[in-house]
């Protein structure tokens, strides 16, 4: 059988940390939702996988409900959705919309199920609240025979890839101890395998977050016998870049790497961009930053310069000889070490910042005066 | 720079030209009296020096000599950066400047008309002439320097001054550049902050305080919001339980619809087990009935036959009974009539009784009347016999004409008055005794009594008289006499008066002898008292009656004896024994009583003994016939008992047959009972109670779908809002608004960390400046007026703020300080900072007429100070109290009056 695995969609999340670009995030998971379905119909799979958080919460707005119930009607063949842990099937969940009654082809599990497919048995296994101490694939049946294909759909946290205290715990064995040949999986973003590749996370098919690994895929997964290894192809399903650079300013070298980096990077328009830095600067630097920002906010779907652990470099004192001398000049001394002392010795970043911040605009007070 | 010479003319009261100098370089004392010109000078030498020679306007003609049309003009010499130099100035007509410089023993003009006078500000200030008359805060050095006439105190020092100042010692100030940064970091400071350091509010307020009123709105939308999303996490909590509870109810609906139907076919049976008991005990009962009819049936006829034999004996018996009470009946009725007769006669003697009762009374009566009448007979003998007595004395009183007390005080008291008006009247009169030797006649002519009398020899003759006594003696002459004049008249009419009014109240005693009279008084109330005594004891006599009363009663005693003695007229002659006659009446009474008492006792026992003769006579009677009517019944009884044809055998095997049904009819009732007994609960019990929790049950399963219903419909209003999508979209606007809220006051916090830093080190390099101004201003100020005012201050400007006196820890304002003080700390400051400015180069000092208000002792100090300061300094000193600096040392006075004449006399 042939099968795609897809998770996670969390469809109507909140990007708050993105501000303006939150929307166009948000309408992207929809854009990836379909190309997760258009993958599945390329590849003519038997079925869809859905492994639960298909939305962020049972609180979103029904249109988009509707939106992703469409979306999934798209396929032609059976699409096996199970709730997780967001949108468990509570009442008032996004399960109870009417939509999802309007595809036959599209299964929602509310509850521990089994049912058989043309070459095998789908085990759902549901979650039906927000937290939980227990393994989800305890309904499953052990059946260790290999009569048959037997794959699981659950939504959990396999043990041992969190030190927290986890819901829903999964056990890295629960194939072998339970017959599965595979066991489709939602909850963590970025596409893992375990277990030699027998329990898997497909990951979202849209990032998220920043620093998410491996986000923005969905998986194409045959298994061709009763207990043979599955076969996963990796299939990019993500439309937007987020993508962090973080570099430590020691010589202005370094700014300018940065802002050619910056410059280099491929469809800005859909690239969510963070760029922290950290290290001493120079006043001949500050264009560069100014710079580095206009081009963040302008070119970038999203973009964002971090320069707060960023302090004047100790020896440059050229800056400072170009003020006017007298209190200005003493002041500017004074408030670069300022900076140093805070950001180095008494590790108190805000004033750091705000005296580093506050030379950057003496300088430009200057260079505006000078003009 | 140091004054050399000063040329004015044409130049308010320099109407000629006037030249003072050359001025040592040490202290210079210019004097004349008020109103010479030394301010005048002064003020020309600030114009030649400083003003443009092209100043126009009414300040500049009034420099000119009142009525005259004369250019103002003034020449200075002076030495700076030891060059010579010679700058002339022409004001008004002809305006010209030139400046010359000394050069080889002689002036060169160096340059003229503005150049000129730019380039002597530029060598003494530093920069170019204004258009107008230049003020002293535009004087730059001079400011500290030269003080005019009562302007020894100054405010602050032009900011270049004290730049200059401020970089002679060495002091950092920003430049113009430095001074326009300054400025622009001040701008931007208050874009986000107010003069006092407060963030601004209002229509100013920055960008991240003015849109704080947006981030509130958009937090407290976001409040809102989660507050939606827990109530929809609520309302789906509530359906969810409904809905597990609900399912929970209807189990067990359905099981209590299986228990019920079990319930019910328990029930069913029991109540037909019932329903077939209630046969079984009919039946026995009705076999028991039968047996026990059948029975009773026997044991009743056997008791009626008895009951019948037991009845004609009793009423044999009984009507024996009654013919014997009968008898006793009539017996009893009649003792009963003959009690009554003997009763009846004897009554009829109480007459009798009574009767000898009356005359027991009547006796008695009778002889209490008869001691009435004779008592009343004494007591009338007595009381005639004192009434005699009482008329006896009243006679003797009325005869004895005696006062009664009233009358008697009278008679005394005139007595008295009139004794008392004869002593006085004789004590007022004259009197004379004549003891005539011979028979004579004399008259009396003024006197008590006048006329004429005899005398006797060896008779003595007395006479009264006032206020004179005149006496008339015949053959012997007259003899008169007077004495005081006294009013013997009134005394004599009072005299007469009481002498009448006592014979007036003596008058109806025929007497006029008090004495007599008291007598008369004394007789008159004993007699009086025996009349009073009398008259009391015929009262009680007659008890409270009177005479009429009395005699009224005595004829009634006596009417009422005679007519008993009508009706027993034997006792006239022998009274009647009351108590004996009373004796035998009683006991008279008493027997008759006795019988009384005897017959009526004996009546009631008749009547009882025959009245309970008739009782039972009547109850026999009663008893025989309810005894017939007994025994009739008793027959018709058994009549009905035998009425079936049987016999007692048959009878007796009947009852033997119905006793055995009996028995069979009661073991089929216990058969059903044990079928019954096998039942734990009663079916309908359960049943109730089954259907009763299904009832509820129901009723909790409607209400909490009603309740599962509004959980729902919350649920999907709330859902409608889609609060969580709404949530999101106000906190991405929240993260936007507080980034650049965050920047913003980032930046604000950066721009006022700047600015104060640049604040911070202007104060202390201004206090690097300032410090060594205030250490020798107070070092100086104590040489002046001692340690007690303490530290001088100066503000931002250097000008004296206040002292910090050595007993107090803050500033006393300079205000606040005599006006001598004031003169004295103004001038050790400005004297510090001119020491400062001479440092390089020895610089003029001009003092017109200060110090007017410190006293000798510490003016004679301020001068050893100037002639210390005389070595860094050119001190000119304008004053028109030359004696006041004679004691400063090599000093150089200058006469200015003598001055303006010697140039008077040069040009006449």
């Amino acid at each position: 059988m042939k099968f795609v695995h897809t998770a996670d969609w969390q469809i109507g999340m909140k990007a708050a940390q993105v501000g303006a670009a939150a929307e166009r995030v948000r309408e992207e998971r929809f854009a990836a939702g379909a190309r997760v379905v258009e993958l599945a119909i390329e590849r003519a799979v038997d079925f869809l996988l859905v492994a639960g958080d298909t939305f962020e919460d049972n609180a979103v707005d029904r249109v988009a409900v509707r939106r992703v119930a469409e979306i999934l009607g798209r396929f032609p063949g059976p699409v096996y959705i199970i709730p997780g842990n967001h949108d468990p099937p509570v009442a008032g969940s996004v399960w109870d919309h009417g939509a999802w009654d309007e595809h036959p082809q599209l299964r929602v599990f509310r509850v521990p199920d089994v049912i058989e497919l043309p070459d095998g048995r789908l085990f759902a296994c549901p979650l039906r609240e927000k937290h939980s101490p227990h393994d989800p694939t305890r309904s499953i049946e052990p059946d260790t025979s290999r009569s048959t294909i037997r794959i699981g759909l659950s939504h959990g946290t396999v043990e041992g890839i969190a030190d927290d205290a986890v819901d829903y715990p999964i056990s890295p064995g629960v194939c072998q101890a339970r017959g599965l040949d595979y066991l489709a999986l939602g909850h963590w973003h970025s596409t893992a395998t375990f277990a030699d590749g027998r329990v898997v996370y497909a990951g979202s098919p849209e990032t998220t977050k920043f620093g998410e690994r491996d986000s923005g895929n969905a998986l194409v997964v045959s298994i061709d016998t009763p207990g043979a290894a599955p076969t996963i192809e990796v299939c990019r399903t993500g439309g937007l870049s987020w993508q962090v650079i973080e570099r430590i300013v020691t010589q202005p070298r370094d700014l300018l790497d940065v802002a050619q980096a910056v410059d280099k990077i491929a469809d800005p328009g859909a690239t969510l961009l963070a760029v922290r830095l950290s290290g001493v600067i120079s006043a001949s630097d500050s264009p560069t930053l100014e710079r580095i920002d206009e081009i963040l906010q302008s070119r970038f779907l999203w973009g964002s310069l971090d320069a707060s652990r960023l302090v004047p470099e100790p020896s440059d004192e050229s800056w400072l000889a170009e003020l006017p001398s007298g209190p200005i000049r003493e002041a500017a001394a004074r408030l670069a070490a300022s900076a140093h002392a805070s950001a180095r010795e008494q590790g108190d970043a805000q004033t750091a910042a705000v005296s580093t911040q506050a030379l950057r605009e003496l300088y430009a007070l200057r260079t505006e005066v000078g003009a | 720079m140091i004054l050399r010479t000063i040329t004015v003319s044409g130049w308010r009261c320099y109407a000629a030209a006037v030249t003072l100098g050359p001025f040592a370089d040490g202290i210079n004392v210019i004097h004349a009296p008020n109103g010479v010109g030394k301010s005048t000078l002064f003020e020309a030498l600030q114009r030649g020096l400083l003003d443009s020679h092209r100043v126009q306007g009414e300040s500049v003609r009034l420099l000119q000599p009142w009525g005259r049309e004369l250019a103002p003009s003034v020449a200075v010499e002076f030495e700076h950066e030891g060059d010579e130099y010679r700058v002339e100035k022409r004001f008004l007509n002809g305006a010209s400047s030139e400046l010359l410089r000394r050069e080889n023993g002689a002036f060169n003009r160096l340059s003229e008309g503005r150049e000129a006078d730019n380039r002597v500000r530029e060598m003494l200030l530093g920069d170019a002439a204004g258009r107008g008359l230049t003020k002293p805060a535009q004087w730059g050095i001079a400011q500290v320097l030269w003080v005019p006439q009562g302007d020894l105190a100054f405010d602050e020092l032009s900011g270049g001054l004290t730049k200059t100042i401020s970089e002679m010692l060495g002091a950092q100030i920003s430049g113009l550049e430095g001074g326009a940064l300054e400025q622009r970091v001040e701008q931007e400071y208050l874009k986000y902050f107010t003069a006092a350091g407060k963030l601004r509010g209002g229509r100013d307020a920055p960008a991240h305080v003015a849109l704080a009123g947006q981030l509130s709105d958009l937090e407290r939308q976001r409040l809102d919001l989660t507050g939606r999303l827990e109530a929809f996490d609520e309302a789906s909590r509530q359906v969810e339980d409904c809905r597990v509870r609900l399912a929970q109810y209807d189990a067990r609906c359905e099981e209590l619809v299986r228990q019920i139907a079990e319930c019910r076919k328990e029930a069913a049976r029991h109540a037909e087990l019932v329903k077939v008991r209630g046969q079984r005990q009919l039946e026995a009962s009705e076999a028991q009935r039968e047996f026990e009819s059948c029975a009773s049936s026997i044991d009743r006829l056997a008791k009626l036959r008895g009951e019948a034999r037991d009845g004609e004996r009793e009423r044999q018996r009984l009507e024996s009974e009654v013919a014997a009470l009968e008898r006793d009946d009539e017996h009893h009725t009649r003792q009963q009539s003959r009690a009554h007769a003997e009763l009846l006669t004897q009554r009829a003697r109480r007459d009798d009784v009574e009767r000898r009762f009356n005359e027991a009374e009547a006796a008695r009566r009778f002889h209490e009347l008869t001691r009435g009448q004779q008592q009343l007979s004494r007591l009338s003998e007595q009381s005639g016999q004192l009434q005699k007595q009482i008329v006896e004395a009243e006679r003797r009183l009325s005869e004895l004409l005696a006062p009664d007390d009233g009358q008697l005080r009278a008679i005394q008291a005139a007595q008295r008055a009139y004794a008392d008006a004869h002593t006085r009247l004789d004590a007022v009169l004259l009197r004379i005794e004549l003891i005539p030797a011979v028979d004579g006649w004399l008259e009396v002519l003024a006197g008590e009594e006048t006329g004429g009398r005899d005398v006797r020899a060896g008779v003595p003759i007395t006479i009264n008289g006032s206020p004179e006594l005149a006496i008339d003696w015949q053959g012997v002459g007259q003899i008169r006499a007077s004495g005081p004049h006294h009013s013997a008249a009134e005394l004599r009419s009072t005299r007469d008066a009481a002498a009448a009014r006592l014979e007036q109240l003596c008058r109806p005693f025929a007497c006029d002898d008090i004495a007599e009279l008291e007598r008369r008084h004394t007789e008159g109330s004993a007699l009086r008292g025996h009349i009073g005594e009398l008259n009391a004891r015929r009262e009680v006599l007659l008890d409270g009656r009177d005479d009429r009363k009395f005699a009224s009663e005595l004829a009634a005693v006596s009417a009422s004896r005679e007519k008993l003695l009508r009706e027993h007229s034997g006792w006239g002659n022998s009274p009647p024994d009351a108590d004996e006659l009373l004796a035998a009446a009683k006991q008279t009474k008493d027997a008759f009583q006795r019988e009384i008492d005897r017959l009526e006792l004996r009546q009631e026992e008749v009547v009882r003994t025959a009245t309970a003769a008739k009782e039972r006579l009547a109850a026999a009677k009663a008893t025989l016939s309810a005894t017939k009517r007994h025994g009739d019944d008793v027959r018709a009884q058994i009549d009905v008992l035998v009425a079936d044809g049987r016999d007692d055998a048959a009878r007796e095997r009947r009852r033997s047959e119905l006793s055995l049904a009996w028995l069979g009819a009661k073991e089929a009732v216990e058969a059903v009972g044990r079928k019954l007994d096998a039942f734990a609960q009663q079916p309908d019990d359960d049943l109730a109670r089954l259907e009763s929790q299904l009832e509820a049950t129901r009723t909790q399963q409607c209400d909490l779908a009603a309740r599962q219903h509004q959980a729902q419909g919350r649920l999907d209003a709330i859902q409608r809002e889609s609060p969580y999508s709404a949530l999101g979209h106000v906190e991405e606007q929240i993260a936007v608004l507080s980034a650049r809220i965050e920047s913003e006051r980032q930046r604000g916090e950066a721009i006022k960390l700047l600015r104060d830093t640049i604040h911070d080190v202007r104060q202390e390099v201004f206090a690097r400046v300032a410090r060594p101004i205030e250490v020798a201003a107070t070092r100086m100020l104590e040489r002046i007026a001692g340690g007690r005012l303490g530290r001088v201050c100066l503000d931002n400007g250097l000008a004296p703020r206040g002292v910090v006196p050595r007993i107090s820890e803050t500033d006393v304002s300079v205000e606040t300080l005599s006006g001598g003080e004031q003169e004295q700390i103004y001038f050790a400051t400005r004297l510090s900072l001119a020491e400062r400015v001479a440092e390089r180069e020895r610089q003029l000092v001009v003092l017109d007429d200060v110090l007017t208000a410190t006293d000798a002792g510490r003016l004679m100090r301020i001068q050893a100070i100037l002639e210390e300061a005389a070595d860094r300094l050119q001190v000119l000193i304008l004053t028109c109290h030359p004696e006041r600096y004679a004691g400063l040392g090599g000093c150089v006075t200058w006469d200015l009056e003598a001055a303006i004449e010697a140039s008077r006399a040069t040009v006449g």
